[in-house]
């Protein structure tokens, strides 16, 4: 078995998702000597989101299914047939699967070792202490609930820029002007997007207070204000003062200039009208 | 974290179908040292389980279209939900790198916490000990190999059985049923499904002819010895297990398993391929098999 060292510490980025929103972020955090890394934007690894999913299929009992059941439990993976390999939770009661020991569930446990088994076992300098990657929302959650200690920084973006750079990223590039021109398209996107979960999530991020566990950062100030950004990261992961990176230039930057000139006049008043005040609460202009 | 000898010490039953496997399950039920579920037949499988989902780390890279970076992302972690190993390349971390690969760190964990959990389960079931030493399981022999690798070293039973009654059996079962188990296939001649079974068997009966009798945490247990002196087999397994079994009980209980027989009773199923089976197949076996079947005192 492993040696046991000082797990590192998981610095969960919790962002839209967008490889524009992570890539300059991810830039800029990877860029302090203290913080390593599996995640590239070559290699999109999910180590933790990984273990993290893997240890919570032992948190309970699953119906059985004619796919999944105690018999094909049984029969063990094919060679190359991967879809052999896939399994879900216990089928049947699974007693001593979900049951919880001293206090904690199975999965849990399993998390937090195989969380310490994974960092005995990755090369890493004497320098590295913290661990980023970039997650979904339920990352944290999982977490906390397992124990794993962690801090979480969540990055707040100007839904006007996300939209029009998705927009652009996704294959449409060419046919940006005329799609953005077609109002109706473009209103009942930003209806749907405002609807859906950004209001919600701009209203949520505007109230997050900066706990020692977390902290809310907006996109355009680590693109726009690094030096400023970096050194709040550094204070709030309690590192000492180092010289601010130049700004990032991975070519996925959008800062709050950029998309004024491409979002027409009716999309933006539907923005101002829609979530004025949470905008607002951001720092974002209305 | 337990000490290493709290482990629940893995006790695989290595079987073919329709060779007595439930009424074996039954027998090592009667001793509270030895712990499963009692719920027939017996086939909740904590330990392959466990094995397989230490396997997922094993593996890594490929993405396909049904399990994708997005679906690892953007479904809810619940242990309703599929995974399948991860959908990138593994880090080094998951490798072995000159050691053991982390999924046996994962396993080893696992089962601790496994043999813990079931102890404290046990202390609301008057009927087992609360400190049993077995874990017993219905199993194959990939899941003892990956447990030798583990370091963990299983006693094992190998069930044997005429392998002409077993071809009987399932036919019994599969028409009794109307069901197609047991890898009949919907259709096939019974000429054609006999050959596949006696090829299969073949390796199956070589593997206890030249394994078991060199291998010191084996012990072999006929069908035959269970349905006639079923007393007899629980006095060796309880000695070689250090628990006490108890036929007796089991042959009490009978009534309750009637579902799962295909014949009038254990020793109406012995030797029932004589009065069954076409000589056709009668031929095949002894053609294919014949040796082995001599060797391991079977007549032909």
């Amino acid at each position: 078995m492993a040696t046991a060292t000082t797990p590192l510490i998981p610095l969960v980025v919790v962002s839209t998702g967008l490889a524009g929103t992570i890539r300059p972020v991810l830039d800029v955090l990877l860029r302090m000597p203290e913080v390593t890394t599996e995640w590239s934007p070559l290699v999109d690894r999910r180590v933790l989101c990984y273990l993290a999913r893997h240890a919570k299929v032992l948190a309970g009992m699953t119906e059985e299914s004619p796919t999944w059941n105690h018999e094909t439990v049984f029969y063990p993976p094919i060679q190359g047939e991967r879809g052999t390999r896939r399994i879900a939770g216990f089928p049947g009661p699974g007693e001593h699967v979900g049951n919880a020991f001293e206090g904690q569930l199975l999965w849990q446990r399993m998390l937090q070792r195989n969380w310490g088994f994974f960092c005995d076992r990755t090369p890493r300098g004497p320098e590295h202490r913290f661990y980023v990657e970039p997650a979904p929302e339920w990352l944290p959650i999982a977490l906390r609930e397992a124990g794993v200690p962690h801090r979480t920084l969540r990055i707040a973006r100007d839904p006007r820029g996300e939209l029009v750079e998705h927009w652009m990223s996704s294959g449409r590039r060419g046919a940006l002007p005329p799609v953005l021109n077609c109002i109706d398209t473009l209103l009942t996107l930003t209806e749907r997007q405002a609807n859906r979960f950004v209001r919600a999530r701009l209203a949520e991020l505007a109230k997050t207070p900066t706990t020692p566990e977390t902290l809310c950062v907006r996109y355009e100030d680590v693109i726009g204000a690094t030096a400023d950004a970096w050194a709040r990261v550094r204070s709030w992961l309690q590192l000492p003062t180092a010289t601010a990176p130049a700004t990032p230039s991975t070519g996925h930057e959008w800062p709050e200039s950029r998309w004024r000139g491409v979002l027409p006049e009716p999309a933006y008043a539907h923005y101002r009208m829609k979530m004025r005040a949470e905008l607002e609460a951001l720092g974002y202009a209305s | 974290m337990p000490p290493e000898d709290r482990l629940l010490r893995p006790l695989l039953l290595l079987f073919p179908a329709r060779s007595g496997s439930t009424l074996l399950m039954q027998l090592l039920g009667t001793s509270p040292k030895i712990l499963f579920d009692r719920v027939s037949p017996f086939e909740y499988r904590y330990l392959a389980f466990l094995l397989r989902w230490s396997w997922q780390l094993a593996d890594g890279g490929l993405r396909r279209d049904e399990w994708t970076l997005e679906q690892l992302l953007d479904e809810p972690a619940t242990s309703g939900n599929w995974i399948e190993p991860p959908p990138f390349p593994l880090p080094a971390g998951f490798d072995a790198m000159g050691r053991d690969p982390m999924w046996h760190d994962t396993f080893r964990t696992a089962w601790r916490e496994f043999s813990e959990r079931a102890r404290s389960s046990t202390i609301s079931s008057p009927q087992l000990d609360p400190e049993p030493v077995w874990y017993a399981e219905k199993s194959r022999a990939l899941f003892r190999y990956s447990l030798q690798d583990l370091g963990l070293e299983p006693e094992v039973i190998y069930l044997l059985r005429d392998p002409r009654d077993i071809l009987m059996s399932i036919w019994s079962f599969n028409k009794k049923r109307g069901t197609t188990y047991f890898s009949v296939i919907e259709g096939e001649a019974p000429e054609k499904f006999a050959y596949r079974f006696v090829e299969e068997r073949k390796l199956r009966l070589r593997m206890i002819l030249e394994m078991a009798p060199k291998d010191p945490r084996a012990t072999v247990v006929r069908y035959e010895e269970m349905a006639t002196d079923l007393a007899g087999v629980a006095a060796k397994l309880s000695d070689r297990l250090g628990v006490q079994l108890n036929a007796e009980e089991v042959l009490a209980n009978q009534s309750e398993f009637r579902h799962h027989m295909s014949s009038a009773g254990p020793e109406a199923s012995m030797q029932r391929w004589r009065r069954e089976m076409s000589p056709e197949i009668q031929k095949m076996f002894t053609e294919i098999i014949g040796q082995e079947l001599q060797a391991l005192g079977y007549p032909v």
